[in-house]
């Protein structure tokens, strides 16, 4: 009888032909694709696949019209999806690995050309019915094989594999098909189920028992839980008992609880299931790169062979929706969704019409095999389940997993041919055609949602992870930015073209404080904080970035940001600070801009590949940057402070103490300086005198840990008196420089600021703006007095000294400025040395603050 | 440049990878509907059956429903007042394009065409049943 509408072959050839041109667009795409990569027209373009591709098509054409010739009734929607699922699978394992791409190329060959032999041997339903248990069994026997000759063709992990000479198969995955086959045909048998179940369930509990024994021992668990999964669904299927299912999914769970405790695979697998984040670069790194390649792939996708799914681990079999997911996006993601569902669909409505309880058993089994198979894989891949080594039917690498989802078409095929001709078999309870199919379709929809958390709504967050690897592949693709210093000399920048850029720092001195972006090591300093304008994600208007995204997977090139440095006063301080450890701060003291930092000891971040792994360790600590992070105690430094303080509350000077020198703890606390003359206020408070201060600090009382709070000193309460003298207190070398700025500013304390401008195509150097307020620590008044106070001599700028005492880690601090009317920029300096050498100190604070006010 | 291109192309694969599925599932509703359509036309064929009185008076009633009962009872769609018809004693349905005739366990027996029922059989326009005493006629569009 014809269709009124479209006979069955017409319905698969419009459907097929669109199949065909989907794959063909995608393999062109293949073929262009490294020109969007690299950035250039002047590319090797991709041609290899297109003898899968072509071999894939002529088989197409001749399944087609095979079918048409043997099966005109046949359902014309499964060959369509089967197709363009298998196409669109060899398309993408050959855009990861070419040698891949040519074995599946082969196997979808050996794979049509099987359907095709088979399509007219209208006996094969009969002959598996009739020989069921011989089915079972081999296949039984031939999964117990691999416990004797079992192998991976990889060459480690689970040895699933039986073959030889290159030609693998893994016996586990067609024994899921002879499980449906038997179960199918011992059920329908004895339809209808009545009376007590377990008995009838007895025969096939042992031997699916026995299967998942095998299963289990190998460690194959995706498999295993598919086998519990259907049987309960066969069993179900027969019975329309729901508490069948209600039971084999408790069993499942208890299956689990059990496995946590005593197997290490599933107890690993659960761990990395519900929290992968706490290992993100050891037992969840697929898991976590799998959701990384979906977040890549945003809505539509960067472009197949534009993405990077290569990163993924076994991205070709497990881990294909994630490849195709970053490739062709979230819209590229729910139509293979749809698609699953539709053959799951198909299935169902070929297993109600089916003339015989073997069939539709059969039918129904197959529906739920291919929809749960790819219920668990893909639900592993977006985190949704416990991830397992399952395949995806058509879709994965690997010959047995086609075959198998050939064979399973195949079947569906002959079960839906001639369904026109005779009556359905009589149904008596259609629950389970109705529920089986809904449960399947919950799964497909969960997945659906899941994509789109980690594709939409996560993938912001997802991408800017440290651990994102194609941040570092974008930074060879596309130019980063360069740091500049104030004078537009380069400090770091991208050099080479497309493909190889690699970072070089020209200033390596500064590499504790300019930091690096490096493939291994990932970013830290300036390139880290800066890293959104150096990588072309800010900056630019939104719409170009997205547009950039879009075309080519890659922000725009990266953007210049100047920084306030001044090389030619950093060369400077580096030669004097040369060979000693600790930090430098020069500051413009009215504008917070940073003119010199520096952190010793250093590295040369351009050796980065050689001395990277041991950097973390290396004496000396050379990561850290000692002027922002080194936090130390501040010692007796903080004199111009308390005279600030003490001016400011209009105080007079107490009586000058008799002694200098102040015993604590059994140590004695000196000057850092030896005065010259009497000491008195003058000439014992730049020179760091413990006792002076102190002095100052009691007469100051409660004001003391105000002043505390102004200047940026943190310290541990309870000795409030000592803090006069630094005790318990820190600072670090920055904040200690911005506090000195106040005294050549008016009482103000700058915000620092280290990025000054970015330069943007089309506008120009935009300043950016400061990075805080400045905030008034002392009156004008107060400040300029305490400057004056503390002037060095004759010369136009005040210093004053200070020490903390310690057998191990000596700090001395080297604070100063220039004065309140000094007419050129003002500045502020603090040198902090991590040495018991107050000359030293005072030879590098003064040579530069003259360099910087004097010149040459 | 490359790129627009390429951009186009990805966009066609994705038009074309949803055209798949919205055809595949326009499709299936046509072919939904066309199967609804052809259920329709088929529908079923009337029947009409003449019987005879015992007065010699004909009637004949006409049925639209696919299955119907002959028998004593009152449920029966066609009811007989005659002791030597049982309670429900055929049945006449429509299925497979036909109209069949089956003897539901009736005490005397069901007669077509003077040969005695065993099986559910095809009944054909001029046919005559009888049941116990009574003789229907069939009346089928040829």
């Amino acid at each position: 009888m014809r269709f009124p509408y479209l006979t069955p072959s017409q319905i698969q050839a419009r459907l097929l032909a669109i199949a065909v041109g989907f794959v063909l667009i995608l393999s062109l795409t293949l073929t262009f694709s490294p020109a969007a990569r690299e950035q250039t027209p002047d590319v090797a373009y991709r041609l290899n696949h297109w003898a899968g591709v072509l071999l894939w098509l002529a088989m197409v054409i001749l399944a087609h019209w095979q079918i048409k010739k043997h099966l005109p009734d046949a359902d014309p929607y499964l060959l369509p999806i089967a197709s363009l699922l298998s196409g669109w699978g060899m398309v993408s394992i050959w855009r990861l690995t070419g040698e891949f791409g040519l074995r599946q190329s082969l196997w979808i060959l050996v794979c049509y050309l099987f359907l095709i032999a088979a399509l007219r041997r209208s006996e094969i339903l009969d002959f598996l019915k009739k020989y069921k248990y011989i089915w079972l069994t081999s296949g039984l026997l031939l999964t117990a094989l691999t416990f004797l000759l079992g192998i991976n063709p990889g060459g480690y992990g689970p040895r699933l594999w039986l073959g030889c000479c290159g030609i693998y198969l893994q016996p586990s995955e067609p024994l899921k098909l002879l499980l449906i086959v038997y179960l199918a045909a011992y059920f329908a048998g004895k339809i209808p189920v009545t009376g007590r179940i377990w008995p009838l369930l007895l025969p096939t509990m042992l031997l699916t028992g026995l299967a998942l024994a095998i299963l289990v021992i190998q460690r194959d668990l995706g498999t295993a839980s598919i086998f519990v999964f259907l049987y309960a669904a066969m069993v179900y299927h027969a019975s329309a008992k729901r508490r069948i299912l209600l039971l084999s999914a408790l069993l499942l769970v208890g299956l689990g609880l059990v496995g946590y405790y005593f197997i290490e695979i599933i107890q690993y697998r659960l761990v990395t299931w519900f929290n992968p984040w706490l290992d993100p670069s050891g037992r969840s790194y697929q898991v976590i790169q799998s959701l990384l390649a979906v977040a890549n792939g945003g809505l539509v996708g960067r472009g197949i062979g534009m993405g990077s799914p290569g990163v993924v681990p076994v991205a070709h079999s497990d881990f294909i929706f994630s490849a195709i997911a970053e490739e062709t996006g979230l819209a590229g993601a729910l139509a293979l969704l749809a698609l699953v569902g539709l053959l799951v669909t198909r299935s169902y409505l070929i297993a109600l019409s089916a003339e015989n309880h073997f069939e539709r058993l059969l039918a129904a089994g197959l529906g739920a095999y291919l929809g749960a198979q790819s219920i668990v894989i893909i639900g592993g891949n977006l985190r949704l389940l416990p991830l397992t080594g399952v395949t995806l039917p058509f879709v994965s690498y690997g010959g047995s997993s086609l075959l198998t989802s050939f064979m399973a078409l195949l079947l569906l095929l002959q079960i839906s041919n001639g369904r026109e001709q005779q009556d359905p078999a009589p149904l008596l309870r259609p629950a389970p055609y109705l529920l089986m199919p809904s449960l399947l379709g919950l799964g497909l929809f969960s997945l659906a949602l899941a994509a789109g958390w980690w594709g939409f709504i996560r993938a912001d967050d997802l991408l800017a992870r440290y651990d994102n690897p194609r941040r570092t592949i974008a930074d060879r693709f596309v130019a980063r930015g360069a740091l500049l210093d104030r004078r537009n000399a380069l400090l770091s920048y991208s050099e080479n073209s497309s493909g190889f850029y690699s970072r070089i720092y020209s200033y390596p001195n500064l590499s504790s404080i300019i930091g690096y972006t490096h493939s291994i090591y990932g970013q830290a300093g300036l390139e880290a904080q800066l890293d959104s304008y150096l990588r072309g994600q800010s900056g630019y208007p939104a719409r170009q970035v997205w547009l950039q995204r879009l075309l080519t997977g890659y922000p725009p090139p990266g953007l210049d940001v100047r920084l306030s440095l001044d090389l030619t006063l950093q060369t400077r301080a580096d030669q004097l600070f040369d060979g000693s450890k600790g930090a430098v701060v020069l500051l413009n003291a009215e504008t917070g801009e940073v003119l010199v930092m520096a952190s010793q000891p250093t590295f040369d971040a351009n050796l980065l590949d050689e001395i990277g792994a041991d950097l973390l360790a290396a004496p000396g600590s050379p990561l850290l940057n000692r002027a922002t992070q080194g936090n130390y105690p501040a010692g007796t430094s903080l004199a111009p402070f308390l005279l600030a303080e003490t001016y400011q509350q209009g105080l007079e000077l107490p009586p000058f103490p008799a002694s200098l020198l102040v015993e604590q703890d059994e140590r004695l606390i000196r000057c850092t300086l030896r005065g010259e003359g009497a000491p008195d206020w003058v000439n014992a408070l730049p020179a760091g005198c413990p006792r002076p201060l102190l002095t100052l600090g009691g007469a100051l009382g409660d004001r003391l840990a105000e002043m505390a709070g102004k200047i940026g000193l943190q310290y541990t309460s309870g000795e409030a008196e000592l803090l006069a003298i630094g005790q318990n207190a820190r600072i670090t070398p920055l904040a200690m420089a911005q506090a000195a700025a106040s005294l050549g500013n008016d009482g103000l304390v700058p915000a620092a600021q280290l990025p000054l401008a970015v330069n943007i195509p089309g506008t120009g150097w935009v300043i950016l703006p400061p990075q805080g307020q400045p905030r008034s620590a002392f009156s004008a008044e107060a400040a300029n007095r305490a400057a004056l106070a503390l002037r060095a001599g004759e010369n136009p700028y005040w210093e004053s000294m200070g020490r903390f005492e310690s057998r191990a880690n000596p700090i001395i601090w080297y604070l100063g400025g220039t004065l309140p009317d000094w007419q050129g920029t003002p500045l502020a300096i603090v040198v902090a040395l991590e040495a018991d050498d107050p000359a030293l100190a005072r030879e590098i604070g003064r040579g530069l603050l003259e360099y910087a006010i004097l010149g040459p | 440049m490359s790129l627009p291109i390429l951009l186009g192309l990805r966009l066609l694969a994705a038009i074309l990878l949803y055209a798949f599925v919205g055809y595949a599932l326009y499709l299936m509703w046509r072919t939904l509907q066309a199967q609804s359509v052809r259920l329709m036309e088929r529908g079923q064929t009337p029947i009409r059956i003449g019987m005879v009185a015992a007065n010699g008076q004909e009637t004949v009633l006409a049925f639209t429903q696919p299955e119907f009962f002959i028998g004593r009872e009152s449920e029966c769609e066609l009811f007989i007042d005659d002791s030597t018809v049982s309670a429900r004693h055929a049945r006449l349905s429509f299925h497979h394009g036909h109209w069949w005739v089956e003897d539901t366990g009736s005490k005397n027996g069901t007669v077509l065409n003077e040969t005695p029922l065993t099986i559910p059989t095809i009944i054909t326009n001029g046919d005559t049943i009888t049941c116990g005493n009574t003789t229907f006629s069939v009346l089928l569009p040829e």
